[in-house]
């Protein structure tokens, strides 16, 4: 059976990858929040959103957290009136991305939050890692 | 030479401690799964009360989690708060759990220290 400890760090190392991978999505969509098709028929960009769920590790008995799925929000597109745009339809209206910045920035604000908590973690398990050895010195 | 006893009881705290701060970690980074329940670990009273769990002969079997095998036992902690998504993790929880450990490990590390001593001013140093 592996050290706990030696588990601990596992799990947060998978902990931080899960979060940065929010993080990716959450830039994407911050990116992307103004883009804009070329021709009336063909939709903006979509809004992307994360799932992560606890996965069983086989080979340490650990539950590890993974990143299952990158999935698109589907409410609908935010309809702007612009009639000079490429992408106008009939009455001038043109449809922008279903991003809200304010809801990537509070979804940001929340992966720092985890993020610090998992290196958090790391700490505090690399602590006692060193207070164990610290043992030796008598 | 037979076990100390007295480092029999460091060594079962000490690797109590270290599953509990594994549970946290996992509890920490499945802060954003849905569904999730956090886990702690049952009282070291209740280990050492004949508490058993089911036998592993291999470290690739599944069993109920981080360090089952070392008769420590798991359960679900009584959560703070439940998120919108069911998840039952709640970060400060976690870290003030995680304090507890620390000054924990570090009181038995210092009672172990305190043991060798002991056995070393036997030898005459």
């Amino acid at each position: 059976m592996a050290d706990p400890l030696q588990q601990a760090l596992t799990i947060s190392g998978a902990g931080m990858s899960a979060e940065t991978q929010r993080l990716r999505v959450v830039s994407e969509n911050i990116a992307n929040a103004n883009t804009t098709s070329l021709a009336p028929e063909i939709d903006p960009y979509r809004r992307k959103t994360i799932t992560f769920a606890s996965e069983l590790d086989r080979s340490s008995g650990i539950s590890m957290v993974k990143v299952v799925d990158v999935n698109v929000d589907k409410s609908p597109f935010v309809m702007v009136h612009n009639p000079s745009h490429s992408a106008a339809d009939e009455f001038g209206m043109v449809k922008t991305p279903n991003v809200d910045i304010l809801l990537e920035m509070a979804d940001m604000r929340e992966t720092l939050r985890s993020y610090e908590a998992n290196m958090q973690a790391v700490k505090q398990a690399r602590n006692l890692i060193s207070m164990t050895i610290d043992m030796m010195r008598g | 030479m037979s076990e100390i006893y007295l480092d029999k009881i460091s060594a079962d705290r000490a690797n109590w401690l270290s599953v509990r701060q594994s549970l946290i970690s996992s509890n920490i980074a499945n802060a954003n799964t849905n569904g999730y329940k956090a886990l702690d670990v049952k009282d070291m009273s209740a280990a050492s009360n004949g508490f058993s769990t089911m036998m592993r002969t291999h470290n690739g079997h599944i069993g109920a989690g981080v360090g089952s095998a070392e008769g420590v036992g798991i359960e679900e902690e009584t959560p703070w708060e439940v998120n919108h998504s069911g998840g039952t993790v709640s970060l400060p929880q976690e870290i003030i759990k995680s304090g507890e450990v620390a000054s924990a490990y570090q009181l038995n590390t210092s009672v172990m220290k305190s043991f060798h001593r002991m056995v070393i001013s036997v030898f005459g140093n």
